[in-house]
């Protein structure tokens, strides 16, 4: 099945907001650390950090998708998502295929996160070796409470029919 | 405590950046999944998990992600900074799986004018790959800025 009409209009938009239920913290940056074992002490030794050219602790850089996941309870209201639009007939199961992080400025405790979804891109059917389905491509800019730009996520899925 | 530093000059293209394993359980793969906030219960419960194909519970993908960033990190020392992760997924790590990363140094260059916020940072593109006993798990190419030499 080809993209509705509701489909390609959807394409191009930005989403409203999406907040982190928490401010960024030490103690979430803690239990990241021990679960990787990661031992760079800009993000768990205060002594350190404080000398560094940052001035004090930041969170992990690839901690950003981390502090926008959403409650498990009580369960957020989701902002309007263009992805979460999409008709897409025929499609039914998403699988991750590639995804890009960037990150420009550093986040420190006490920062509040939020970040705003972009549909860039949906192709049209395509085969591939595990079902039909089509390629989606969206961008999640991540903004600090300065209105800056602290990272990027640049995310394809493949939403698709599997194979019989 | 003082801190290795990797300078760019002193990298070469090609160069061994060192591996790191470590033994997965349920507990470590929950956690990981808790860690980073991932509440989908192929990472929490087992039967979940099997009902889903899988051959246990998995690593989830922010787990996986911050496992690679932090063999780039421990490699550069903590004045490397960490730039822009490619990051693809190609199997699975389950309970009882021994994950292995290791990664090399696949390109030394100067940013250029049209990189945007990489332009004029001294960079290293870095491959890193996720194993376990039973096939490839996933990799990354890492883009990391690293002090230079006067």
């Amino acid at each position: 099945m080809a993209l509705t009409e509701k489909d390609l209009a959807l394409i191009g938009k930005e989403s409203e907001p999406f907040y982190a239920p928490d401010d960024v913290c030490k103690c979430m940056i803690r239990h990241y650390c021990e679960m990787m074992e990661d031992p760079n002490p800009l993000y768990t030794d205060e002594e350190y950090a404080k000398k560094s050219k940052y001035g004090g602790i930041i969170a992990p850089p690839q901690m950003l998708m981390v502090w926008c996941m959403p409650r498990m309870w009580p369960f957020p209201e989701f902002p309007w998502m263009p992805m979460a639009e999409l008709e897409l007939p025929g499609v039914d199961t998403y699988i991750a295929t590639d995804m890009i992080h960037e990150f420009y400025k550093p986040v420190r405790p006490g920062d509040k996160l939020r970040y705003v979804m972009k549909l860039d891109k949906v192709s049209d059917l395509k085969k591939t070796r595990i079902g039909e389905g089509h390629f989606i491509t969206t961008t999640q800019t991540y903004y600090n409470q300065n209105d800056e730009v602290v990272g990027r996520e640049i995310r394809t899925v493949l939403k698709y029919k599997p194979n019989e | 405590m003082t801190h290795h530093i990797v300078y760019w000059d002193d990298v070469t293209e090609g160069q061994d950046i060192g591996s790191y394993s470590m033994q997965m359980t349920a507990v470590k793969i929950s956690g990981g999944a808790w860690a980073t906030r991932d509440t989908n219960p192929i990472h929490h419960d087992k039967d979940f998990a099997l009902k889903a194909q899988q051959r246990d519970m998995i690593v989830n993908i922010m787990h996986s992600e911050g496992i690679l960033s932090k063999l780039a990190t421990d490699w550069s020392g903590p004045e490397g900074e960490l730039k822009r992760t490619r990051f693809n997924i190609e199997g699975n790590c389950c309970v009882g799986d021994l994950m292995t990363v290791s990664g090399n140094v696949i390109r030394k260059w100067i940013g250029g004018e049209d990189e945007g916020f990489l332009a004029g940072l001294h960079l290293v593109e870095l491959q890193v790959n996720s194993v376990t006993p039973v096939g490839p798990f996933c990799n990354a190419q890492i883009t990391m800025a690293l002090p230079a030499k006067k």
